[in-house]
Parts: structure tokens; C-alpha cells; sequence
């Protein structure tokens, strides 16, 4: 390409909000470019395991016919290990088994991406894989296109949308982000583990192509800051945990230990007995939320997705939704500033109200104390589901002793581990830290 | 080990260590590391990190030298030793095309 020619816009990275973008483009004829590192697009992309559609399904209505997805989500289960036992809530049902099948999905991602790219492709995108932008140029105060390895060739366009991923280099380039925080950083390994099919579906109750989603808390992840999870696909499970950089650090820990911790605990072991591991994974996760969000543009320059820091890391654990949903009110933003012919910071700031008024911001700004809430009580995730679990054991053992003294037992032995009124304040302050 | 406490060949498919994962991994690598210790700044840190949080421990200490050896070759890509170790360790993607390649992510 020569030095004159440009694109309208590049999209760096091949990821769930590149990928939205770049079908949002090339739907109203903008001309793009998605660069993405990978040898193939998916190569490098890594995340637990399921996927929220309401966005996908408006821009590949009923993907789920042809894309490579895995299982319906069916199935919900939450619940809390001590070092023996495990306390749950279990819901399940099969109203979300019809379309749009409540838009929940276990999806392998290096599988599905690599289907999404192609859909996008067909649309009339040109996707570039093995190409790493390793910085962004920048001119007088805008961004005007991308150098790339291997080559270092410069790329210019009238605008890049961001999709890097949570290591979101380019935005620190550009001084949108301060280097990262540990305690905003979540860092999870994973493993496929292959199961037969039936064998699945018994161990699971799951009716056909159903599928479950755990997510563990307390000693799953050895009473850090963060979750382990578990969840069906076809022939496989994921399974993995995560837990902040920071907590890591501080009781010097090893992820890969700790999800060995989780494989072998009582409660888990038997989910992924006789299974032949296929894959090992690492991925960083933003889990910083709005309130630790960087600036998200600048003239010629837009962030989206994990380099934005869109995560949703309530109990919803939802990412590649928000991801999408950004890529779309981006490229939205772009095709409003080609028209103008104006690809200012003022024009671009328009992604801002776009995400203000949809879910993004909505649920990030519910969710926007939670991660602190959790970072500060770290007794809730340490010590709670160690007590809870103790008094439940009590409580159901079977002896001579008169139930009603049981109960007293139980009563006097919560209020000397916990007490109600520590108990009360714990829950007022988890309830005011989702409001 | 004893006779009796082999491991039946089942079992054995269900991986543990780091070193038997890394195994089932697919990688293109590159000739040139992506990761650069600064190898004073690590000598000097008591705590450190990088060497137990990597997720692939690509970073060993050698005893010898006291230096912190580097299998780049092995790197998952997660960025974790430059979010905990930003002192010391400078961190970047693999040129484009090179470094891991999930077949199932």
C-alpha cells in the first residue's frame, strides 16, 4: 500500500470487539483493516467460558445455527468450598433450552472467533492476522495509524478502534491509561479437560445440549480475592480460577497450584475424574470496573472492550458481552464522524453517551463499588464460606444429642465466629455496594 | 514408588504439573525473547514474584549466577509478570504470528 493510500479506520485486534466493530463497518460501508497478532484470529483469545449473545444475535441473527458453540446454558450454580465441604445455590430450568436460548452459550474461544472472523470476512472486512501493532502514530495530538511487527510498516487511516485486550499497551502509549494496578487485575488459568459426551451429561444432569455454569468461591481459589469456575462444553469441560494479581503476589502464590487445589478438592474431584486434559490456558482479566476506567478517546483513537476495562466482574462475570456491545457503539461513533468528516476527540466523545445509554455503563456503574467492597472486606471470600460450611456441618450431624440443642449449639457457635450484628453490617454493606 | 501405587494409565491423562501442561500447548516461537529482565533490579527485590506467579513459570532463579532465567519460549501471553514485577521485568507481545496458538482458548 502506498504512502497516499489510507483506510477509513483500523481495528487492532480480532477479538470479540474488533470483530463487532468491523461487521458494524463494513454493514454501512466504511472501508476497514483488522490487524490482529495471532497466526490465525482466536489464536490468542482466552476467557472461562461463556458467552452472552443479546449483541452477536442482532449482528448474526441466530448464530447459533451455524457458529461453532458449544452448549446452551441452562443450568446456574453458585456455591462456596471450605476445605471439605461445599455450599450451594443451584438453579436451574428449562425455559432458557428454546431460542434465543436465553442468549447464554460455552463457547471454546480460539474455535469461535476464528468462525466469527470469517463471518466478518465475508461481509467484506479485511482481516490481517499476524500482524502486531506494536505502536500507535501519532501526530500534533491525533492518532493518524499503526506500526506493525514483524516489518515495522506504518499503516495510516483516519481512525483506530482499540481492541488490544487487557494488556492494553497502546492505550498506555498514548497516556489514556497509567500503568496497570494489581489489585484491578485478575489473572486466571484454565484447562480443557475431554470427557465423552454421555458422560457429561450424566455427571452434569444435563438433557441433551444442555450446559452448566459453576462458579466457586472461598477455598476454590484458597480464600482470595476471586472465583474458580466450571463449565460444560460438548466433549469437554472448562475448568479454571482467578484471582487478583495483588492477592497472588501477597500470599505468593502459584495460579496453576491453586487450580490444582480446586481439581483436587472433594467437591470438585469427581466432576473431572477420568478426563484427558487437552489444553492449558493464562489470560489477564480488567476487573477494575467504572470507576478505574481510562479516558476512552482521543482524536483519531477509541478504546473498547478489555483495553477499556469492560468487565462486568459482579457475580455475572461478563466480559465479552460488554466487549461487543463496545465495538458496536464504536463503529457507530466512527460511521457518525466519517460523515462528518471529523475525527476529533469532540466527534469521538460521542462512544461516551452511546455507552452511557446502553448496558455497559448501566451495569458497570451498579457494579462500580462492588470490587472495592471486596477488596476491603476480605474476610467475606477468606473466612465466611469457612464458617458458613461449619455451622451448616453441625447442624446436619446426626447424634443423640436433642435437636433443640443442636440448633442452640449452632446459634452461640455463629454468634461467637460471626455475630449477628457483624453478619447484618456485612450484608448491608454488600447490598449498598451493588446500588 | 511401589507396585501398588501406579497410577492407572486413565489417570495419568489428567495433567498437573506446569511442565506436563505445557506440553499440550501449541506454539510457533520466535528466535528473539519478547521478555527482558533488568537483572540488577532483580537481584535486588527480596520478594521476588515473578518467579512463583508466572503461570508457565517462565522464570527460573539460577543459584548459581543469582540471575532469573527466562523460557520465553513458553510464555501463555497473559501479561501477569509485568502487571506484578513491572519493576524489573519488561514484558511485550511476541512479534506478530509467533508465540502461543490456543486450538481451544
Amino acid at each position: 500500500m502506498s504512502e497516499e493510500e489510507k483506510f477509513d479506520c483500523i481495528v487492532v485486534g480480532a477479538g470479540p470487539a474488533g470483530l463487532s466493530a468491523a461487521l458494524t463497518l463494513v454493514k454501512a460501508g466504511v472501508e476497514v483493516a483488522v490487524l490482529e497478532r495471532g497466526e490465525y484470529p482466536g489464536s490468542k483469545n482466552v476467557m472461562g467460558g461463556i458467552l452472552f449473545t443479546p449483541v452477536l444475535d442482532k449482528l448474526l441473527p441466530e448464530f447459533w445455527k451455524s457458529a461453532p458453540v458449544e452448549r446452551f446454558v441452562t443450568h446456574r450454580r453458585y456455591s462456596v468450598l471450605s476445605k471439605e465441604g461445599e455450599a450451594a445455590f443451584d438453579f436451574k430450568t428449562a425455559a432458557y433450552g428454546e431460542p434465543d436460548y436465553n442468549n447464554s452459550w460455552t463457547v471454546l474461544r480460539a474455535k469461535f472467533d476464528r468462525w466469527f472472523a470469517d463471518q466478518v470476512e465475508e461481509a467484506g472486512a479485511m482481516i490481517i492476522p499476524g500482524m502486531m501493532v506494536s505502536e500507535l502514530l501519532v501526530k500534533d495530538g491525533r492518532v493518524t495509524g499503526v506500526k506493525t511487527e514483524p516489518g515495522g510498516d506504518e499503516l495510516n487511516c483516519d481512525v483506530v478502534i482499540c481492541c488490544e485486550g487487557a494488556n492494553s499497551f497502546l492505550a498506555e502509549q498514548v497516556g489514556l491509561r497509567k500503568p496497570h494496578d494489581p489489585k484491578h487485575l485478575a489473572v486466571a488459568v484454565k484447562e480443557v479437560i475431554g470427557l465423552p459426551q454421555d458422560e457429561i451429561e450424566s455427571r452434569f444432569h444435563l438433557n441433551g445440549n444442555e450446559g452448566c455454569a459453576y462458579e466457586i468461591f472461598g477455598q476454590a481459589v484458597q480464600g482470595t480475592f476471586g472465583s474458580g469456575f466450571l463449565y460444560t462444553n460438548k466433549e469437554s469441560i472448562s475448568i479454571g480460577v482467578g484471582s487478583t494479581i495483588h492477592d497472588m503476589k501477597r500470599h505468593e502464590l502459584n495460579p496453576n497450584d491453586v487450580l490444582e487445589g480446586f481439581k483436587k478438592h472433594p467437591a470438585i474431584a469427581p466432576l473431572v475424574k477420568g478426563g484427558e486434559s487437552l489444553e492449558y490456558a493464562a489470560h489477564m482479566i480488567p476487573e477494575g470496573g467504572y470507576s478505574h476506567m481510562p479516558k476512552l478517546t482521543m482524536s483519531g483513537l477509541i478504546l473498547t472492550g478489555d483495553a477499556a476495562g469492560f468487565v462486568n466482574a459482579s457475580h455475572y462475570h461478563e466480559g465479552s458481552n460488554l466487549a461487543m456491545a463496545s465495538g458496536v457503539h464504536a463503529a457507530e461513533t466512527v460511521i457518525a464522524a466519517k460523515e462528518k468528516g471529523d475525527f476529533s476527540e469532540a466527534t469521538l466523545s460521542g462512544y461516551r453517551d452511546k455507552l452511557e445509554n446502553s448496558f455497559v455503563f448501566k451495569d458497570l456503574k451498579k457494579f462500580q463499588k462492588f470490587s472495592g467492597f471486596l477488596n476491603d472486606n476480605p474476610h467475606l471470600l477468606r473466612d465466611y464460606p469457612d464458617s458458613i460450611i461449619g455451622l451448616l456441618t453441625d447442624y446436619f450431624r446426626i447424634s443423640e444429642k436433642p435437636k433443640a440443642q443442636i440448633e442452640k449449639d449452632v446459634i452461640a457457635k455463629f454468634r461467637r465466629e460471626i455475630g449477628i450484628i457483624n453478619f447484618a453490617k456485612d450484608m448491608y454493606k454488600m447490598w449498598r455496594a451493588t446500588r | 514408588m511401589s507396585e501398588d501405587q501406579v497410577v492407572p494409565v486413565e489417570e495419568t491423562k489428567l495433567k498437573a504439573t506446569i511442565e506436563d501442561k505445557l506440553f499440550l500447548v501449541k506454539y510457533k516461537p520466535d528466535k528473539e525473547s519478547h521478555i527482558v529482565v533488568d537483572q540488577e533490579k532483580f537481584k535486588a527485590d527480596k520478594q521476588k514474584a515473578v518467579l512463583y506467579i508466572c503461570p508457565a513459570k517462565v522464570y527460573e532463579l539460577n543459584e548459581e549466577t543469582g540471575e532469573c532465567m527466562v523460557a520465553f519460549e513458553n510464555c501463555l501471553e497473559c501479561g501477569t509478570c509485568r502487571v506484578a514485577c513491572m519493576e524489573y521485568v519488561e514484558w511485550k507481545y511476541p512479534k506478530g504470528g509467533f508465540g502461543v496458538q490456543y486450538r481451544f482458548g
